[in-house]
Order: C-alpha cells, then structure tokens, then sequence
C-alpha cells in the first residue's frame, strides 16, 4: 500500500517562481518576466521587450515559441523573432485575441509569466553549408526574422541567403529598419512585395506590386536551396505550388504551422494536426512529413491553376 | 488470455463472498473507498462509499471512467499573488477505488502513458500516486468490445484484482501497495487452491466467449486511412450534434481548456484546467477565426481516427479501450464504433475484390 | 490628509425584463462593494447619479422607445457595456413571441385599444448600440457574472466560452435525460453556463442560456422527432429562447 501522504516532497515554496532556479513542478508554472520596452511596429503589431527573464530562454532556437501569460486573461503562444535570446526576449505581437488586446494594458515595469521555449523550430543546423530562401507572409515575418538573424550571426556556414517577404499593404511592413539595414548589408537578397503598394512611407525599400509568388520567379532561386516559409495558411499552397515547379524538392521545404497551442507541452490537445501535436513536432514541419496528414490544408494535394 | 496465466503473478488468494464486508472494513481502512453505484435507472457512477451494501457490482460500466479520480473534471493548477506564482498542491484524499473492470485499467494504462511522459503532468501523477486500484472482473453486455481492442485482460493499473468465482473472489495481487494490502488482509484470505486457479481459469474462458460485439481489428489504420472519404461520414455527421458527450465518458479522452480564474483584488488569482472537447466547433480554431475542423463530419472523424488507431503522441496505439461508454452516452447513436468500423470494413473490403478482379 | 482610493465606477440598469439578472447582481452586491463604487442602480437604491461610469451592467431587451433612449444614453456614458442575461443578449422570450405576432397586436392584447405606449419588436441590446461583454443566463450565474466584472476592472475581456450544456452535464456525472427519459432536452445546443441545472435534477434543458456556439439544430431536430416531438413543438422550443431566425432557415432548407 502506498504511503497514505498525499503530499509529494515537491513543495509550494519550492515551486515559487521568482526568477530564482528553483525546480519547476507543474509544467503549466510560468516564470516572472518583466516588460521593459513597446515598440509600435506598424498598425496593429508592436515589438514587446521582457526583461529579468528566466535563463532558460537562451535556449531558444529559431522558430520556437513561447507561451506568454498575462495574469487574468490567459496565454497565448507566440514565435521568437530573434536570432538568439541574451538578457532580453524580444516578442513581436499584434494586438488581436482576447489575451493578446491585454498585453497592450501592461505598462513597462509590470510583469507577465512566461513559458518555453516549446517545439521544433527551423532546422538551421541542418541548412549549414546550403543556400536557404525565407519566405515570409504577414506577421509570419517575425518568425523568420530569427531565423535570417540566426544565420547572419552565423554567416560564415551558410551559403547563399535570400529573403522574400510579402503583405498586403506596403504600410504594414515589418522590421524596416533592419530590412534596410540588411539590403545595404548584402548579407542576404531581399524582395518585398505587396498586394497594395502606397507611396511608402520607409525611402529605400522597393516594394514590388504582387504577391509573394511573384517574388519567386524574380529571386532566381536555385533548385538546391533549403526554404523556410511562414505565413497565412493560404500562403503556403501557392508557394508551395510555385516552389515545386522550380524544382525545389518537397524535403528542402519548411513550414511553420500555426494551431492553437494552448499548453505547449503535448497535453490538451488542441494543437493536434493530422495526427501529431504542432507543439511538440512542430510548428515547423518539413513538406515530406505532411504528404500523408489529413487536416493539413497548408498541403497542396491537387494541381492548382495559378 | 486471462489474469492468472500471467507468470508474474507471485501469489492468489480466495476470499468467500460471505466475507466481504470484512474486506471492505479493511479497504476503507487506507482511505476513502469509491465504488460504482446505481444513480439512474440505466446509469451507475464511481461513489464515496461506506458499505459494501451501496456498491452495484453488476455495474458493467459507469457515466464517467475512473480518469475522473486523477484528472478531475475542472482543477485549479495554479496560483498567483503579488509576489509570485505558485503550484496548486491541494491536501489531497488518499483514494481507494474498487471495481475497476479490465478496459478502464487498460484507460488508466493510456492515461497514465500521456500524462507522465515528457513534460510529465504533476497534478495527474499526484492524485494517481494517493489511489490503491481494486481491479473487478465483468462479463460484457452487448455493447462491450474489449476483446476487439485487446483490453480484456488486466495486466496492469490496479493494485489488486477480483475475479468473482461463484461464492469466493480469487485474488491477485500485482504491486507492492497491493502485497502490503493482502499481508494486511491475511487473516480473511486463503492460499488460492488449484482447483481456485481452475475456476479462476474457467471464469476467463467463459468470459472470453461470451463477446457477442467486436471486430477484427488488426487493419484498423488502413481502414480509417482508405475509408477516409466514405459517405458513411457524411451520415454520421448529419447526425452529429457536437455535444461532446463522447468525449469526457471516454477512458482516454484527455483534451483540456485552460481557464484564468480573475479575483477582484488586482493581485491575484488562478489558472485552472477544464475538460475540453474536439467536438466543439472552437476547438480547432486560430486566431483570426480560421477553424481547421470547421463541420461536425471533420471533428468526428478526428475523434474516431485518434481512437482507432491514435497519434504520434506519447501514446501512439490506438486509444480505443472497447469499454462502449460512448456508444451508450450519443444521444444521436452514431457513436456505435463497432457498426461503423464494421460498414467501413465492409466498404474496404469491397474495394480490394473490386481491384483484384480488375 | 489621506487620499481617498477613486474606485472605478459601476451601474445596473434594466430595460424591458424581469429584473432576474438585476437580483442576483444585488445578492452579489457585497462581494463587489470594496473594489467599486456604484454609481447608479435604480432598481436597488434611491440615488442615482448620471454621468460617465465604467462599466454598465444592462438587464432586459429593448422593447419600447424609452428603452432605446435610455440604452443610447447608458452607451454613451459607459465605457464598458456588459448585456446581462438572455434578454439582453438575444431578446429572449420577448423576441420569440415578437417573431410570432406584431408587437402592436400583442400591445393591444394585453393593453387594448387604448393604451398610448409606444410599443418596439423586442431587440437585444446589439440589435442597436455596441456592446463590449454579452453574458448569457436566465438568469445569469452569480459566479460568470464577478468574473466578468474581475476581467473588467483589469482592463481585460472576459474569456466566456458558449460550449454545450452536455459538457457540464458530463461534468457532474449526470445521467443523460435525452436518452434515459426520452425527455425533449435541448442540452447539445444550448450553451452552459448554468451548471446544468436542470438535467442535474432529471428534467430537460429548455434552452434559457440561448444556443451554444454552432448549434446544430438540424440534427437536434432529426433526434427530437425521432423520439415522436412533432416538428412544431421541435420549433417552439428552439425559437423560445430566442435563438436567431437564420437558423430555422438553414433548418428548413435542410429539410426540403
């Protein structure tokens, strides 16, 4: 018979999470971070700093996630988009969901929880010595950005670097700075498309009128490269499509997924995607992994006309 | 196979009948004793109980399975002030859950399989450590099909089993708790005979064809794979209202909500878990209101596949333990697995005849 | 001299209803009382100030013209509005009758020929102003409704899911009344909230909290008239509660 103790020896003060490196019990125990700095970024989506964060996060790899806690209105997962974490967590997050609008309530200084980082992130060991080509759609740009941060950081392994990157309105772009930066850096070829070009407001970006799509012919991509995509669903059937016919073989292409991973530890099930949980196997997947998953809508099965 | 040919099994014992009520002294000794009792006309539900007069033991199957015990409906998981965050560690029950038939041990094997790997559940393994399992045998209604899904015989879960022998209870015991129990009820007990170990064997042939529901079920995957666009589905969900009754009476259903419980002082509060359904229209759905299963055709067929042959979680087998809550629970009658794994079955079968004729 | 903490500001008021949601907001009152300070709420006190207010709890539907004036005035003065209560969030019985007959017979009926009130088809509050939080009941549940108001004093949108009454009839272990009493419950489309509370002592769910998220009422009503409910009765039960009109055309389309 058991012992009747209900207790374990894993006790409440030893599960308090103060930053200090005590041992996490529950996997749902979130450690203090404090919000030091809000960025606008264009529109709705602001760049949040955390600070005071705990040493676990320098462990994030390049298309990882965390699960961010605001104290009231709940978690919510969101990508890394940096190419590594130091003193400080940079999350890019556009003011959306429920628990999202409540980040936007909190003032520096005040503190949030924080989780992770979970999942399988862009194989950037893997892409070593190749030529990789980020596509990015949207908001599916701040994912990316730690990855071509990751790689620049780490020049010297990678070949050939190239950056594709469209919206739907020119205003709505991400990262121009950096962009900018990069462009006269010619650490990596950029292309910028959107599906609405206004006179932009950033000077020396050119931003293409179309699609990202349309970029892909203009990059003059090679058939060896290694591609890493994020962005809406609907994205990726096209790209992928396009992709195909200029030869890039479906294990060279990568994809970030977005479910809704609620727990991020392979529990409660919601992230669930044609059989695997997208917060332990993904978010990123490789094309091959996902010919035989229902569900997957992000999978071109039939031809499709573009 | 029965319990007893298990080699492993060290020692059995004989209890007469006329004698439970003193086991159950004994049982209720470790904690509080939970056994199915009779609620509804049609229903019987896992109880606090005091007597060996409440239990029901011709209870084939109760409304929920024991999963309630270790994964509660709703938990708090943790908790929060201004100067921390905390792990809810509640001042838990010790546990003694009696009854427990072979496919809901087999549930408990899943669940325990889920919840204590990788990131392994704190709050599940907690509770599950302050339990002692009673394993109870049954014989299967029409609608049991734990034979089909391999889950009819115990081998693992409980602490002790009870195979009912006519007027005695051969006993085994499997773990440590459960050797410590017997050493304890010793006194009650006799040294199993071999004519014991005969009528334990004889109870388990008996058992075994009495099945009248059931399948083959070694080409499950590459049915639900090929059938995946079988009308029948179409059918089901016409039917299907969503409710999501299949799920919280499913053994090994484990999907869960997490809740922020806001208090009105600023300060603090709490997170709690609540059982979750993927026959809920929200349950897939991502930002920006896009739902990857968006009809009740696509939830169902969900749910069915990870019983049939499961995912590539920590538990990749199928999930299905056969024990028929869900077919008894539809309010539509569409969860007959059986019937739908027979029809699909059926349309697959079809289908190789028709390519080995051409 | 000490500072007095501003406390932010709250007010109940009640439109064309039963005052339920205004009663248990009263029986609650004295959990909310330290947090906030209450600015209006006729129903239960004597002086009532106007003026800006934080959050404005409204009961009831609009179902006169004075109802529509005073809820323009609550949204203008309110920074968070909260419809509590199904009349204030689909219109309830009020609407379901309106679908039924004209407002104006009905007046007539109750009021007769003479009567100068001025007589609207009953609406939920959205039908007209904006509204930030819609919490379901009839009436609501005391525990959802501090909860809501937790989530707005920290400036956050409630989490207020509409998952079915059968989540929690399962829950609590109850034993299916649909299927072991044949009894007409409307359960699998109605959103929880209530805690199951009729299932819970044996009788059928009618459907007060207003449909679940997705109902699928085509299939409620293949199941109830399986059981020998005529489609009528199947009708009056689904719209009683006033669940939206486009439903009953996807479930006739269907149908024919």
């Amino acid at each position: 018979m058991p012992e009747n103790n209900s207790q374990s020896n894993c006790r409440p003060d030893s599960c308090v999470q103060n930053n200090s490196a005590s041992r996490a019990c529950t996997p749902y125990l979130p450690t203090r971070a404090i919000l030091s700095k809000i960025t606008e970024m264009a529109y709705d989506n602001f760049l949040f700093e955390f600070e005071q964060i705990d040493p676990i996060f320098r462990s994030c790899l390049p298309g990882q996630f965390v699960e961010i806690w605001i104290p009231g209105a709940g978690e919510s997962p969101i990508s890394v988009c940096s190419g590594s974490v130091g003193e400080t967590l940079q999350l890019l997050i556009r003011k959306a969901g429920r628990v999202t609008k409540a980040l936007f309530n909190l003032k520096p200084g005040d503190w949030v929880g924080l989780r992770g980082p979970y999942g399988h992130g862009f194989p950037v060991d893997l892409y070593k010595g190749k030529n990789v080509c980020m596509i990015a759609g949207g908001l599916g740009v701040a994912p990316l950005r730690s990855v071509w941060q990751y790689l620049i950081e780490h020049r010297r392994d990678y070949g050939r670097l190239t950056l594709i990157y469209g919206m739907k309105h020119s205003d709505e772009i991400l990262f121009a700075d950096e962009l900018i930066a990069l462009r006269h850096s010619q650490k990596l070829e950029l292309f910028l498309a959107a599906e609405d070009v206004t006179v932009c407001h950033i000077a020396n970006l050119e931003i293409e009128a179309g699609r990202v799509t349309d970029l892909l012919d203009l990059a003059e991509l090679s058939t060896d490269m290694q591609v890493a995509i994020c962005g809406p669903p609907v994205m990726y059937r096209f790209a992928v499509e396009r992709l195909r016919r200029l030869g890039i073989a479906d294990e060279n292409i990568w994809l970030s997924l977005e479910r809704h991973m609620k727990c991020g530890i392979g529990k409660c099930g919601h992230c669930y995607i044609g059989g695997k949980f997208a917060c332990q196997e993904g978010p990123v997947f490789q094309l091959t992994e996902l010919a035989n998953m229902h569900e997957v809508i992000e999978y071109p099965r039939e031809k499709i006309q573009i | 196979m029965s319990v007893s040919s298990e080699k492993n099994v060290q020692k059995s014992f004989t209890l007469p009948k006329s004698d439970f009520d003193q086991f159950f002294t004994l049982l209720a000794q470790m904690g509080t004793v939970y056994a199915a009792v009779k609620v509804s006309e049609q229903s019987f539900a896992f109880r606090a109980v005091t007597s060996a007069k409440q239990i029901a033991f011709d209870a084939i199957r109760t409304i929920l399975p024991p999963k309630k015990f270790f994964y509660p409906p709703s938990e708090t998981l943790i908790t929060y002030d201004k100067d921390g965050i905390y792990e809810n560690e509640p001042e838990l029950e010790f546990k003694v859950i009696f009854g427990v038939h072979p496919c809901d041990l087999a549930g408990l094997g899943i669940m325990d399989k889920i919840f204590s790997s990788g990131h392994a559940d704190s709050h599940y393994m907690r509770q599950r450590e302050a339990s002692f399992v009673i394993g109870h045998s049954c014989m299967p209604d029409k609608h049991c099909f734990c034979q089909s899904m391999g889950s009819d015989c115990a081998k693992s879960g409980y602490d002790i089993f009870l195979t009912d022998i006519d007027s005695d209870y051969f006993i085994e015991a499997l773990t440590p708790a459960g050797d410590q129990f017997i050493a304890l009820a010793q006194p009650i007990l006799a040294g199993a005979t071999d004519k014991d170990h005969e009528r334990n064997h004889h109870f388990w042939e008996t058992r075994s064809a009495a099945f009248t529901n059931g399948f083959n079920s070694s080409n499950l995957k590459v049915t639900m794979e090929g059938e995946w666009d079988n009308k029948l589905w179409d059918e089901l969900g016409e039917r299907c209202l969503s409710c999501g009754s299949c799920t919280p009476v499913c053994p090994t259903c484990y999907c869960f909500d997490l809740v922020d419980i806001a208090s009105l002082n600023n300060d603090s509060g709490s997170r709690k878990r609540e059982w979750d359904s993927c026959q809920f229209t929200g349950f897939a759905k991502v930002n920006g209101d896009f739902n990857f299963r968006p009809t009740p055709v696509d939830r169902l067929k969900f749910w069915y596949r990870h019983k049939l042959h499961g995912f590539d979680d920590a538990y990749a087998d199928k999930t299905c333990v056969g024990c028929g809550r869900c077919t008894v629970s539809c309010p539509s009658g569409i969860d007959d697995i059986v019937a739908v794994v027979k029809a699909l079955q059926v349309s697959s079968a079809a289908k190789t005849s028709e390519g080995a004729d051409a | 001299m000490s500072v007095a903490k501003v406390l932010p500001t709250i007010s109940v008021e009640g439109l064309t209803g039963c005052a339920g949601e205004l009663l248990v907001i009263l029986e609650n009152l004295d959990h909310l009382l330290p947090y906030v300070r209450i600015k209006s709420f006729p129903f239960a006190q004597s002086r009532n100030e106007d003026g800006p207010v934080d959050i404005t709890f409204v009961e009831g539907s609009v179902s006169q013209n004075h109802d529509l004036e005073k809820l323009t005035k609550i949204r203008a003065n309110s920074r968070w509005l909260v419809a509590v209560g199904n009349c204030a969030t689909t219109g309830c019985l009020q609407k379901a009758s309106c679908q039924q007959c004209s407002a104006k017979s009905m007046m007539q009926a109750v009021y007769g020929n003479d009567s100068t009130m001025s007589v609207l088809p009953a609406q939920p509050l959205e039908h007209y102003v904006k509204v930030d939080v819609s919490l379901p009941g009839c009436p609501i549940n005391a525990t959802q409704f501090l909860a809501v108001t937790a989530s707005l004093l920290r400036e956050q949108l409630p989490y207020i899911t509409s998952k079915p009454v059968c989540l929690e009839c399962k829950m609590k272990e109850n034993p299916c009344v649909l299927i072991e009493k044949n009894a007409p419950c409307l359960g699998p489309i109605t959103a929880a909230g209530c805690g199951a509370l009729c299932p819970s002592v044996g009788a059928a769910c009618y459907g007060c909290w207003g449909v679940c998220d997705e109902p699928q009422i085509e299939a409620m009503k293949i199941i109830l008239t399986e059981k020998g409910y005529d489609v009528d009765e199947v009708y009056s039960r689904l719209k009683a509660f006033g669940a939206p009109e486009h439903l009953f055309e996807r479930m006739n389309k269907k149908a024919n």
